[in-house]
């Protein structure tokens, strides 16, 4: 009984619920049982943990094209600064202030 | 593992910007304490305005346009999200409203999303994933680019998620909420979205 409920436990899962489960996995809100038994179907399943190490390979290289910057932050700023200056009416802020 | 690194990330930033903003000020309509919203907020909502519309000029302005409408409405916050997430609403928003009329990308159709996806029979992959070849693309300039051309053939509402989830690392909530999507909905659309461009990379990269 015992080693039959250890095996269903492993074998549960299909391929197709490990894939259904990676977004959960990776933002950390699968219960632990159900946790335990993705990462057990991933370390047999070469092909899910090829598609899982695909897929966390895609985020990164998403987050790597967001490394650059186009111009420098203080220009940025300065410029939005300048042009709130010109449309909101100084005496608009002291009166909010009031 | 990669997702406790970035939940502590978000962590790290979410302190620095409470350590240098003041919000009740800013609610109260200070001027200075605006500011500092300005100078610690603008260049990275620069960037993300600019990954939706692509035109230098036209991010300027738009962002431009963000931190006078948020001024001019700062009374209709209500506090229930963030400052800085109700800030960058308005700037999708106000990016996505001049994407709409630009119509310069031709991006795919749910169909082709829909292709992208991994089909299974009986529970199991119809088609083996092929392995990536990390090789295949060595020189860092020409996969960013690769990358950057696949994200901006995505739908409009898949780039999104991507952009606020994967690029600029926000949690779900907060980009669901920037969306004004529920978090089950941005999941659904974010396990999509990677799908599709996992589908589109495996073009380069097998
Ligand atoms: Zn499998």
């Amino acid at each position: 009984m015992g080693t039959f409920s250890n095996l269903r436990r492993h074998i549960m899962l299909t391929c197709q619920d490990v894939n259904a489960f990676i977004i959960d996995y990776l933002e950390d809100t699968l219960e632990p049982g159900l946790r335990e038994r993705f990462e057990t179907h991933l370390k047999r399943c070469s092909i899910c943990n090829t598609y899982f190490e695909q897929y966390r390979k895609t985020i990164a290289l998403a987050k790597e094209t967001g490394d650059t910057s186009p111009k420098p932050p203080a220009e940025i700023a300065n410029a939005t600064l300048d042009f709130l200056r010109q449309h909101l009416n100084p005496d608009d802020a002291s009166s909010r202030n009031a | 593992m990669s997702s406790s690194s970035a939940h502590k990330k978000d962590a790290t930033t979410a302190a620095e910007r409470a350590r240098s903003l003041d919000v009740a000020a800013i609610l109260q309509g200070d001027r200075h304490a605006f500011e500092e919203l300005v100078r610690v907020e603008s260049p990275r909502l620069f960037r993300v305005i600019l990954r939706i519309i692509h035109d230098e000029d036209e991010a300027q302005s738009i962002m431009q346009e963000t931190f006078l409408q948020a001024y001019q409405r700062l009374d209709t916050f209500r506090g229930e999200s963030k400052l800085t997430t109700w800030l960058y609403a308005i700037g999708i928003n106000l990016a996505r409203a001049a994407l709409r009329k630009q119509r310069r990308y031709q991006t795919l159709e749910e169909g082709d999303i829909e292709g992208l996806q991994p089909q299974f029979s009986k529970g199991m992959y119809a088609q083996k994933p092929e392995a990536w070849n990390p090789h295949k693309i060595t020189e860092e300039a020409d996969r960013r680019r690769l990358v950057h051309e696949a994200i901006n053939k995505l739908p409009e509402d898949y780039r999104m998620v991507i952009l606020l989830r994967d690029i600029e690392e926000l949690s779900t909530d907060e980009a669901a909420e920037i969306l004004d999507i529920s978090n089950g909905a941005a999941r659904v659309r974010l396990h999509r979205a990677r799908q599709a461009l996992r589908g589109l990379l495996s073009n380069h990269f097998e």
